[in-house]
């Protein structure tokens, strides 16, 4: 069941409060992807499942017949979604990183998703000054050697990789940054070395 | 979602609670009320997809952190982390 209840998301927060929502509704919506997959019987389970699931968050009304509701949302529900967004993946598009240590909301969010970025940044202290001295000393580190490999000649998708592909399933600390700092490089060192992270 | 069940679990232990603490509870001390062992094993092996039960899990240390702040609102915050771990996103999108 649960995994199709993000799909059905969509479709339980289209209609408006008090429209009736047909239980063919949600089984044309699990279909649609592959309809041979499922039999009619286990569209119709699943389909009485995720309703189920939806009418006790609070979301639809009524037992055989379903109806939209307007589910009571709280504060805690509203900070909840901002924390589940740090989480997410692709969560690295809402933050910039500068020079002098300092994460900030990335210059290219739309309003809505600087606040998402500005809470997280509160939430988690990312600029606390123990955090901000380490990835400035980290940020000094990396131009140092980008300096010295050009001095010398080397190749600096070498360097790239030393820090971004993984060791033992472990992201090296400041992954984020230095994929940042290396940009196009950086794309290009993962693509070819440690696909999955993309 | 099997809220009813995820009440009566978290309201039995404090948010300091372990995974085998919860997986006590449900299989050797049913607190949920199930008829079989199976059926305990069932909705314990449930309840972790569902909501992985264990601190090590961000997600789920923040909800039982927030889970007592006000109990109307436990069932949207339960269907959150659901819907968080839910492994097919793309598939509808």
């Amino acid at each position: 069941m649960t995994h199709y209840l993000r799909g059905s998301a969509e479709l339980i927060l289209q209609p408006e409060p008090g429209e009736h929502l047909a239980r063919e509704t949600m089984e044309a919506c699990l279909a649609h992807d592959d309809p041979d997959r499922f039999s009619a019987a286990s569209l119709k389970s699943f389909s009485q499942n995720i309703n189920g699931t939806w009418t006790q968050a609070g979301y639809l009304s009524g037992k055989a017949k379903k109806y939209q509701e307007q589910p009571k949302v709280s504060y805690v529900n509203v900070a909840y979604a901002l924390f589940v967004s740090c989480l997410q993946a692709g969560c690295e598009r809402y933050f910039r990183y500068l020079s002098d240590g300092r994460v900030v909301p990335s210059s290219a969010l739309d309003t809505h998703d600087i606040s998402k970025a500005k809470y997280t940044i509160e939430l988690l202290n990312l600029n606390s000054p123990f955090l901000n001295n380490r990835r400035r000393k980290w940020w000094d580190e990396l131009d140092e050697l980008v300096q010295e490999h050009l001095d010398n000649d080397m190749d600096l998708s070498q360097l790239a990789s030393v820090d971004l592909v993984p060791t033992r399933n472990k992201l090296s600390p400041f992954f984020s940054l230095t994929r940042q700092f290396f940009a196009n490089q950086a794309e290009t060192v993962l693509r070819e070395q440690a696909p999955e992270l993309l | 979602m099997m809220i009813e069940d995820l009440k009566h679990l978290l309201f039995a232990r404090d948010e300091h609670a372990s995974r085998s603490d919860y997986e006590s509870d449900i299989i050797n001390f049913n607190i949920l009320h199930k008829p079989t062992e199976n059926s305990r094993k069932l909705t314990y092996r449930h309840l972790i997809d569902l909501y992985a039960l264990d601190n090590n899990v961000l997600l789920f240390k923040v909800l039982r952190q927030w889970w007592e702040l006000n109990e109307d609102t436990q069932a949207i915050l339960a269907l959150q982390l659901a819907i968080a771990r839910d492994p097919l996103p793309a598939r509808f999108s």
